[in-house]
């Protein structure tokens, strides 16, 4: 009897671990926020791995497969992702992971974004995100925010779990409002500018004077002669730092560094998943941005 | 008055809830203007709109999806607006698997499964031309595609249209003795570092009214490697092999193939060199019964400006031989220039 039981015990612990939740996410950064949360009970996996532009991504074959065995797909929302993030969900065939289905998670969804544009909205504005700016995955508090969506979309598929989940969200919370706490001590309040708004939550989040982007329109190079404007303003201002991808356009950079003598710094926006990264996490990506502002 | 005013009150509601699912319609509608400047025949050599396309698509419900595509193409001076595709659809219903059914373009190769103002270069190959059309192949029937349970990604396509007509037509066509069908089977390889690959299988076949035969045989490669925001290298290529039976008539064999590389100069700037290459094979000397060589040849450089994602110019250049065993070569050049420019609903980033 008592091995019977031994064996039954065991045997539990093999299904359990089987029926772990495929959660595939597309940026690492949502991968971190899942396995925070989900813990033992998800098996995540990114579709990109945080070095490539997610605006500019596409519907990749392999990425496909990867949604197409999934039970939940979590992605940034905001029209991050508007570009390849539905061709593919379209393509996998796999009902329950697309928009309407319960395994849809779209972080982005349970944030208060910036940047929400007002007015007549069209592309003379540049490639404009009418829900709002995407890049909150830069702020503590908004990944904090936006992990009650993964606790919902979790629960729903494994309803047993769901204290479980909801007590590692307070975890995660916690985790992220102590790093906060000793990062923000690390930082002087100090005038910056960003290439691309990709990084406004990150100032914002810190409390970071910013005098807003290079970019006059989102996704579209800045022309020489607003170069020459951001140049003149950042000087005035005692701008100490401009923050770009390495995406950006180096003569771009170079040109407005020329002009205003300011700092330019190249970092990355997103966690990275790539071995010679040193942005391997939440944590470490902040870091480096904090460690960024002189 | 007052019955105007009980008319509003009773239409709001229903007006309000028909806006309002409306917005749930994407639409988007694409301007493809070319200006081509013939060598040797400069009769058609004019700055024209090529297409002016319009899209509605969105789901029907919770399970299906709706498509359709009005276009309106400049045919000897006069434009002549046809629905190009109206199908509906599912990716939901069927475990791993998608399925259409209306109007389409056949899902076989790559080029004929976009529309022209997507391609990486302006005009069509001579393989294109002859084996589907300047446009492509788009006909009525149903289409179902399915990825195989597999670690790797193995996408099988198979479809079955009227086959009336093939290619574009105007006409309603002659009921023929075997319908289009088509099978695609497509795999992808990552190659790391190095770049992606996908590669397909075709083949296509129908006997049309008149029992001629037809069956094609293809291979359609896209090789990209990215960096950051862009592909900094493009290699397409489709290789097709076509054999034609008519009664009474020796089969016709033809093969062509066309390779695309294209590289980033800069974030905005491509520079593409399509070699083009097409041959029928079964060609004789129509004095004697021996083979007779032929081989057309081109060389179609093209440099594209991407203004933005919605808004692109491109430059092209075209060299075409015509070889025949016996015969002089025919040379024929041109340049093109095209704009286009799509509004509305964000544009899908295929691989």
């Amino acid at each position: 009897m008592k091995h019977l039981i031994l064996s039954l015990i065991i045997l539990s612990g093999a299904y359990a671990h089987a029926t772990k939740l495929k959660v595939v996410t597309t940026l690492p950064d949502v991968a971190e926020v899942v396995q925070a949360i989900g813990g033992e009970f998800v098996d995540v996996q990114s579709l990109l791995k945080g070095s490539e532009d997610p605006h500019y991504s596409e519907a990749r074959p392999d990425f496909i497969l990867k949604v197409n065995r999934a039970d939940i797909v979590c992605a940034v929302g905001l029209d991050l992702e508007i570009g390849w993030l539905p061709k593919i969900l379209e393509k996998a065939g796999n009902a329950k992971v697309q928009s309407g289905g319960p395994g849809f998670c779209v972080l982005g969804a349970k944030v208060t974004a910036l940047d929400i544009p007002g007015g007549v909205i069209n592309r003379s504005l540049g490639d404009v995100h009418p829900h709002g700016n995407p890049h909150f995955m830069l702020s503590l508090e908004k990944i904090a925010d936006s992990g009650a969506e993964v606790v919902r979309v979790l629960s729903l598929a494994l309803p047993e779990k769901a204290s479980v989940f909801e007590k590692n969200y307070e975890a995660f919370k916690r985790r992220l409002s102590d790093s906060k706490k000793e990062l923000a001590a690390q930082l002087k309040k100090v005038k910056v500018l960003e290439y691309h708004k990709e990084f406004t939550y990150f100032f914002n989040s810190y409390g970071l004077e910013s005098l807003g982007s290079l970019e006059e329109k989102p996704g579209m190079p800045p022309s020489a002669a607003r170069i020459a404007k951001v140049a003149q303003l950042a000087k005035e201002n005692k701008v100490v730092v401009l923050f770009a991808t390495v995406s950006a356009p180096h003569k771009v950079l170079e040109r407005f560094q020329e002009l205003s003598g300011v700092r330019v710094v190249q970092l990355p926006s997103y966690v990275q998943n790539l071995d010679k990264s040193s942005a391997k996490s939440i944590i470490e990506l902040q870091n480096i941005l904090v460690k960024a502002i002189p | 008055m007052k019955h105007f005013f009980f008319l509003l009150m009773a239409l709001g509601p229903s007006i309000a809830f028909a806006q309002s699912l409306l917005q749930n319609i994407q639409t988007a509608a694409a301007i493809d203007i070319t200006a081509p400047f013939n060598f040797e025949n400069s009769t058609e050599n004019k700055l024209d709109i090529r297409s002016a396309e319009l899209a509605f698509f969105g789901p029907l419900d919770p399970t299906f999806d709706a498509y359709v595509n009005f276009a309106a193409h400049n045919e000897d001076g006069e434009f002549t607006a046809e629905v190009h595709e109206a199908y509906m659809g599912s990716s939901k219903l069927i475990p791993s698997s998608r399925f259409k059914v209306g109007k389409f373009f056949l899902g076989v190769g790559r080029l004929n499964q976009y529309h022209q103002h997507d391609w990486a270069f302006t005009s069509a190959p001579r393989v294109q031309r002859e084996f589907f059309g300047e446009e492509g192949v788009a006909d009525s029937g149903a289409e179902f595609s399915t990825l195989l349970p597999t670690d790797r990604f193995w996408d099988i396509t198979v479809g079955v249209t009227n086959g009336y007509t093939y290619g574009h037509s105007h006409e309603a066509g002659a009921k023929p003795h075997v319908p289009t069908h088509y099978v695609h089977v497509v795999n992808f390889a990552d190659l790391a570092e190095t770049g992606a690959l996908q590669w397909g299988f075709n083949y296509l076949g129908r006997t049309d009214a008149l029992a001629t035969q037809t069956q094609l045989y293809g291979l359609d490669f896209t090789f990209k490697r990215s960096a950051g925001r862009i592909t900094d290298l493009l290699v397409q290529s489709e290789i097709w092999y076509r054999n034609q039976k008519a009664v009474g008539e020796p089969t016709k064999e033809e093969a062509g193939a066309y390779v695309f590389p294209q590289w980033a100069l800069t974030e905005q700037v491509f520079l593409g060199l399509r070699v083009d290459l097409f041959t029928e094979l079964s060609r004789k000397f129509q004095t004697e019964d021996s083979s007779q060589g032929n081989l057309n040849y081109g060389l179609v450089p093209a440099l594209t400006y991407k203004h933005s994602e919605f808004t692109l110019f491109r430059l092209s250049y075209g060299y075409d031989v015509q070889t025949i065993q016996g015969e002089s070569d025919q040379l024929q050049q041109k340049i093109e220039l095209q704009l286009v420019s799509i509004l509305g609903a964000h544009p899908a980033h295929s691989f």
